[in-house]
């Protein structure tokens, strides 16, 4: 279907307003796509933090372009955000788009043959592409445009750069508003707050521009209003009160602050870097420091150097660079030095996909280092948990000696969600390090014969002298020369997992605590599983899910909850052999990583579903898993 | 008890100038402070309180997935504070809570007409040393070796002739506001030693040449009208001593940064004509001795010549050469200077 | 006792004196004649010199024989991975500047697996001595070729002999942009070492010295010539460098005098190999020093959280 709308259409009176239909809906998906550079994300961001600031759930996802600098119209350039609001609280980017603003028919052909956007959709699109001087580009919009009107969606063209030259003299520059424009018309946004984020966000530049913002806002709601007879409602149903909206990278930065942690050392990698943007600024203003190092094993040098000599320090990398700090990870753990390294996982193996989601950095997490190196992995599930994770995080490091892993990724570093403000705590920077003293006799590594845990001394510590070793070695960081010293030390710095452990609390399920199928999962996957499990739940299937923030040590009693349900299988975002793929059998198939390790620690058949698209899960498609593993009398 | 707020926009000026000291103990103050409070929170608490703490500073994460009861079991408690000596560290926190509310007036002593300079400077010097003392004291308490009758005080005051090497070091600058009249810096050499800095304000009509007889081979001292020639003191490796003079007053720095000869001692102005009048209670003699003896050092390092500017006009002008007796003065500060090897 | 940036916290015998073996660790287990040996004395008498704490003095090194030094110190000692020795020790100094940071690398370790640190630790100009300990040859592992091997000189992974000429390790340092101490000095003369040690101590900013150095077993060979024959060795002295001491006066009589702030003859004398040159071959401490970028004053707890507050305002729906 195709519906034309445009200068030929004549301008509507407000009598001829009756026809306009508003539909009422729990939640809705809006895309605003555009060759970067043009201003979709600053859009798609505005859109979504007034859509927060009224009250609705919300989610923000980038759509980040393929190539740095792509062609102009290309599909490899399509770049801009993709907001998901709710009436509710919104945990996931859900499933298809259902309305896309886009700046040419090329980027909104990508996202369609991406199979991102609903059957149903509204699809405004600029049309002057359809009457370009260049006669390819006019065939390009004519296929185009050919292409997407075999579907079912509702195409309606809209006038972005005729009518934003009545204001300004580039319209590259302005389309972004009068887009947002049309989108608050749409959705009935709060003019005023929406006004007042424009000049928060240009609030460094000169205040014309945020005054043509202005403008070129207005002017695209009035054409809505003009020419648009549908509007969508999903109302706010949420106390905005005392929300906080930002995206995982900056959870996580303002995380460390609040941690106490005023050292961090990194190198730029994608999507890790920002998180250092903000601790930039931040630590500047506490007399911390953000230390780019020359290299990803000189910064987590650094770091160690740092933790050893006082306060527990940080990093942050990914993929590749988890790689290259491999060999000071094993230092950490065989000094017990304590330190925090956050990885934000993003497709591998190799360069891999360096700006989009994975969660296959599990295993190497965990057994990565060679030798044993047994340490923590945490994992945060929300983008208010990355906040909240490094202040556990540090303080675990403390307390247990220990190298603490906090994983999360691309789809939480980048994803923007409202969650409600923390109440800070001074002592969630916890206490200094204690520097008393050290009692004669008392040696470096006094293990507790029990827990194997032991007070760290820090230089500047009278009577602590001692030179810490990454040779193997005794109670006095001595090297060791008896047998037996290897084995006991070994044992020491293993048993600090089993005593974490021992604190651990068994995970909550999401649903009934037995039943026919339970999805397991970790990380960033945890709001689209569990609206699938309630989706199926809805339907009467039997599924319950069930999301781990401890990968190491795991949390108890996985054993005994999985054995209340027929089936049991983890939904990640790493690859797994299809079962019916060619020469996969039972015994050689590789399964995904957290299936892979819980099969080993509880000796239950655990089962997988995984991929690997560069995207966040959808719902939908955890839905269908549920339903191909669960039928309406029992796991299929 | 004289007011010790900066009303001078040069002390303020001059208190900008020596930021970064400043900073670097208010530093030491926080580091200090935080250091203390850490102390206080392992070593005092009951199990209860402890795993209070624990639940606080594991933080929101930890809910529902930590039994914070089992975690705090595992903790490392720090040595004990015994009861007795608790009073003291708590004492010795709030002397550091109470400098660090002080912000930058507590690197300012204002000096009373007539009152004494050093012991301006002494009670100055004593006011943000109780740092130096509170510390001391939670080291003495802590080992069990404090005496109330020695150590007693210490947080209320802590004189810098308690100060030891290291603290020293570490010295808190000080900015002083005093009349002309009342320029008798002699006695401020007892303070000068480790990284101690000193500006003092100059009100009104001053002695020419009052710092002159500061000169030492081994400390920095400038006298000037310009608040930018501070930017010396801030920046010396060692003990420094400044004044904001008027500008008939001479103007030099001694700097012993710089190579043995050329450059130690530059004299910017030197007043044309020697004092007449006595001012408070320096007589017309010592004020000219003053300047005879900074003449006499210049002119002993061959310097006072070549060396002289006049940014005042004729200023150029020096008074005659000094004595002999000067002159074997200056060689012998200079021999100094070589052997000590500090220039 | 102290954390972060200067706590005031110190022990009551602060004021106490230190005397050798206060710094004195474990039994040195080099070979007998390896020239490590000579450096841990020149460095235990700087200790005792400068009166540095036991407890504020840190030992960082990296792998191999000369890694050994932090051992057998009484100090705090940091021996951690093979050519890592670098960012370690400039973690310990951004967080710790009040701690006495000395750096013990091998060849190997400094100019080989650790060359990209030792090229920005030399930028960064962290205050810090670091010592390359240069004995031209993998000594640990037995034998093997490393960069500052002579060109010719047989190994055992270049049994025909080092194929390519000697890395040169002071050229290539000053060539490095905010240098701002580089020395050289050898094992064999322990007052000149002990000197430049000093000197390299006293310098604020990133000290390198490398430290000409026999292998008994390996490389003895190597400097036999200049041991046995001073006059083959140039000593650049000068008062802003070190001064020749008196004791060497009579043997070492090729003195040169070398303004440590004239780049341009620095790396004239560096680059020029014909003969052993030792002392200080440029100092300038007017570069920026890197942990300086911390900005003071720091903030208790509860400021923090007042700052961190505010700054969340502007997430604030």
């Amino acid at each position: 279907m195709r519906v034309l709308v445009g200068d030929d259409t004549a301008v509507q009176t407000r009598a001829e307003q009756s026809r306009i239909r508003t539909t009422r809906q729990p939640q809705c998906t809006v895309e605003v796509v555009s060759d970067s550079g043009e201003g979709a994300q600053k859009c798609g961001q505005t859109f979504g933090a007034v859509s927060a600031k009224m009250g609705n759930g919300v989610w923000t996802v980038e759509i980040i372009p393929a190539e740095i600098q792509p062609p102009p119209r290309s599909p490899a350039g399509a770049s801009g955000n993709r907001i998901r609001i709710g009436e509710g609280v919104v945990t996931n980017w859900g499933d298809r788009t259902n309305v896309a603003i886009a700046f040419n028919e090329q980027v909104l052909l990508a996202r369609h043959r991406l199979d991102a956007i609903e059957e149903d959709a509204i699809l405004l699109v600029e049309n002057m592409w359809a009457t370009h001087k260049d006669e390819d580009i006019r065939a390009e919009w004519a296929a185009a445009m050919d292409e997407l009107g075999q579907a079912n969606y509702r195409i309606i063209e809209v006038p972005m750069e005729e009518e934003c030259l009545t204001i300004v003299e580039n319209a590259r520059k302005g389309k972004n508003m009068f887009a947002l424009g049309i989108l608050c018309w749409i959705f009935d946004r709060d003019m005023e707050i929406t006004r007042e984020q424009i000049a928060h966000a240009f609030r460094k530049k000169d205040p014309e521009i945020t005054e043509r913002n202005h403008e070129l806002l207005e002017l695209g709601y009035s054409w809505a209003d003009s020419h648009l007879d549908v509007r969508i409602d999903v109302t706010p149903g949420l106390s905005p009160e005392n929300t906080l909206v930002m995206n995982g990278n900056q959870a996580i930065a303002y995380g460390a602050v609040a941690a106490g942690m005023d050292l961090a050392a990194m190198y730029p990698i994608t999507p890790a870097t920002s998180v250092s943007h903000q601790l930039g600024e931040m630590f500047y203003k506490f007399g911390g420091v953000v230390h780019q190092a020359e290299d990803e094993i000189a910064a987590v040098g650094v770091a160690l150097g740092a933790s050893y000599s006082g306060k527990v320090a940080f990093t942050i990398t990914s993929g590749p660079g988890l790689a290259l700090k491999t060999e000071f990870l094993g230092l950490s753990v065989m000094s017990e030095i304590p330190l925090v390294l956050v990885n934000v996982q993003r497709g591998g193996p190799s360069t891999g996909l360096p700006t989009k989601v994975e969660q296959s950095d599990l295993l190497a997490a965990l057994f990565g280092q060679p030798g044993d190196a047994p340490h923590v992995v945490m994992a945060p599930a929300t983008i208010e948990e990355c906040f909240h994770s490094m202040i556990t995080a540090r303080r675990i490091a403390e307390t247990f000696r220990t190298l603490v892993m906090v994983l999360t990724d691309a789809n939480l570093a980048t994803g923007v969600q409202p969650f409600p403000r923390p109440t800070l705590d001074p002592a969630w920077q916890g206490s200094l390090p204690d520097m008393s003293p050290v009692p004669e006799g008392k040696a470096p590594y006094d293990w507790d014969e029990e827990t194997g845990l032991s007070r760290r001394f820090i230089p500047g510590t009278p009577g602590g002298m001692h030179t810490l070793t990454g040779l193997a070695h005794d109670e006095n960081s001595k090297v060791a020369y008896a047998s037996a010293i290897n084995q006991k030390s070994s044992a020491m710095r293993s048993r600090k997992m089993a005593v974490l452990q021992s604190t651990l609390r068994p995970p909550v399920v999401h649903g009934p605590e037995s039943g026919d199928l339970l999805i397991v999962g970790w990380g960033s996957t945890k709001g689209a599983i569990e609206e699938a499990v309630d989706r199926a739940r809805e339907e009467g299937l039997s599924a319950s899910s069930l999301h781990l923030r401890f990968l190491s040590p795991l949390e108890p009693g996985l054993k005994g909850i999985f054995g209340r349900f027929k089936k049991v299988m983890t939904v990640e975002i790493n690859y797994s052999d299809d079962p019916d793929m060619p020469y996969i059998t039972d015994e050689n198939r590789r399964r995904g990583q957290l299936a892979w390790l819980l099969r080993a620690q509880t000796l239950v058949d655990v089962d997988c579903w995984t991929r690997v698209l560069g995207e966040p899960l959808q719902p939908g498609a955890i839905h269908d898993v549920i339903r191909a593993n669960v039928s309406k009398g029992g796991a299929a | 008890m004289p007011s010790d707020m900066t009303t001078d926009e040069r002390a303020s000026g001059a208190l900008r100038v020596l930021e970064k000291a400043c900073e670097d103990y208010h530093s030491a103050l926080v580091a200090t402070s935080e250091e203390l409070r850490s102390l206080l929170d392992a070593g005092s608490a009951t199990a209860e309180a402890r795993a209070g703490r624990t639940a606080a500073e594991l933080g929101a994460f930890a809910v529902g997935h930590i039994d914070i009861e089992k975690f705090a079991a595992f903790e490392r408690t720090g040595e004990p504070v015994a009861v007795t000596e608790a009073p003291r560290l708590e004492a010795a926190s709030r002397t550091l809570l109470s400098l660090l509310e002080h912000g930058n007036d507590l690197y300012y002593v204002n000096v009373d007409p007539g009152a004494d300079l050093r012991d301006a400077v002494a009670r100055g010097l004593g006011r943000a040393g109780r740092a130096f003392g509170a510390a001391r004291t939670v080291e003495l308490a802590r080992s069990g070796k404090y005496d109330e009758a020695t150590h007693g005080g210490w947080t209320d005051s802590f004189p810098p002739t308690l100060w030891s090497r290291r603290e020293k070091q570490l010295a808190p600058p000080l900015v002083v506001e005093v009349d002309g009249a009342d320029l008798r810096p002699g006695g401020l050499a007892d303070f000068l030693d480790g990284e101690q800095k000193i500006v003092l304000v100059v009100r009104g009509v001053a002695p020419p040449a009052a710092l002159a007889r500061l000169i030492t081979p081994g400390l920095l001292v400038v006298q000037t009208e310009n608040p930018a020639d501070l930017g010396a003191v801030a920046e010396a490796a060692g003990p420094a001593i400044a004044a904001l003079v008027p500008a008939d007053a001479c103007h030099f720095t001694h700097s012993p940064a710089a190579d043995g000869g050329r450059g130690r001692l530059v004299v910017r102005h030197m007043p044309t004509e020697e004092p007449k009048r006595p001012l408070g209670s320096l007589s017309v003699f010592q004020q000219t001795e003053a300047m005879r003896h900074l003449a006499a050092l210049a002119a002993g390092w061959g310097l006072s010549a070549p060396e002289t500017t006049a940014p005042s006009g004729d200023g150029a002008s020096v008074p005659a050469p000094a004595a002999s007796a000067a002159d074997n003065l200056a060689a012998w500060i200079l021999r100094q200077a070589d052997i000590s090897g500090m220039g | 006792m102290s954390l972060s940036c200067s706590s005031l916290l110190t022990p009551v015998d602060e004021d106490r004196e230190f005397r050798l073996d206060d710094y004195e660790g474990a039994r040195a287990r080099w070979c007998p004649g390896c020239g490590d040996h000579s450096v841990l004395t020149a460095a235990q008498r700087l200790l005792v010199d400068e009166q540095l704490k036991p407890e504020e003095t840190v030992f960082v090194s990296g792998i191999g024989c000369s890694s050994r030094f932090p051992h057998y110190m009484k100090t705090y000692g940091f021996h951690g991975l093979h050519g890592r020795a670098l960012p370690v020790a400039t973690g310990v100094k951004l967080n710790r500047p009040d701690l006495h940071v000395f750096v013990v690398m091998g060849d190997g370790d400094c100019v080989s697996i650790g060359a990209g640190h030792w090229v920005h630790a030399t930028r960064y100009n962290v205050d810090m001595v670091a010592m390359m300990l240069d004995n031209n040859i993998y000594g640990l592992t037995k034998m093997q070729t490393s960069p500052t091997t002579p060109q010719g000189y047989k190994s055992n992974t270049q049994p025909q002999g080092s194929w390519l000429p000697a890395l040169n390790p002071l050229e290539a340092t000053l060539g490095i942009t905010n240098a701002s101490f580089v020395a050289q000095t050898a094992e064999w003369i322990p007052a000149h070492l002990f000197a430049t040690l000093q000197a390299a101590y006293r310098h604020r900013g990133f000290a390198f010295v490398r430290v000409l150095q026999r292998c008994p077993v390996f490389t003895e060979d190597i400097y036999l010539d200049a041991v046995r024959n001073p006059e083959m060795i140039d000593m650049l002295t000068h008062p802003d460098g070190v001064e020749l001491p008196e004791s060497l006066r009579q043997i070492y009589t090729s003195e040169v005098r070398h303004d440590p702030k004239n780049l341009a003859a620095a790396r004239e004398i560096a680059a020029d190999t014909s003969r052993l040159r030792l002392g200080v071959l440029y100092r300038d401490e007017s570069n920026p020093r890197y942990e300086e970028t911390r900005h003071l004053p720091l903030h208790t707890a509860e400021d923090k959280i007042r700052i961190l507050n505010e700054e969340l305002d502007q997430y604030a729906v």
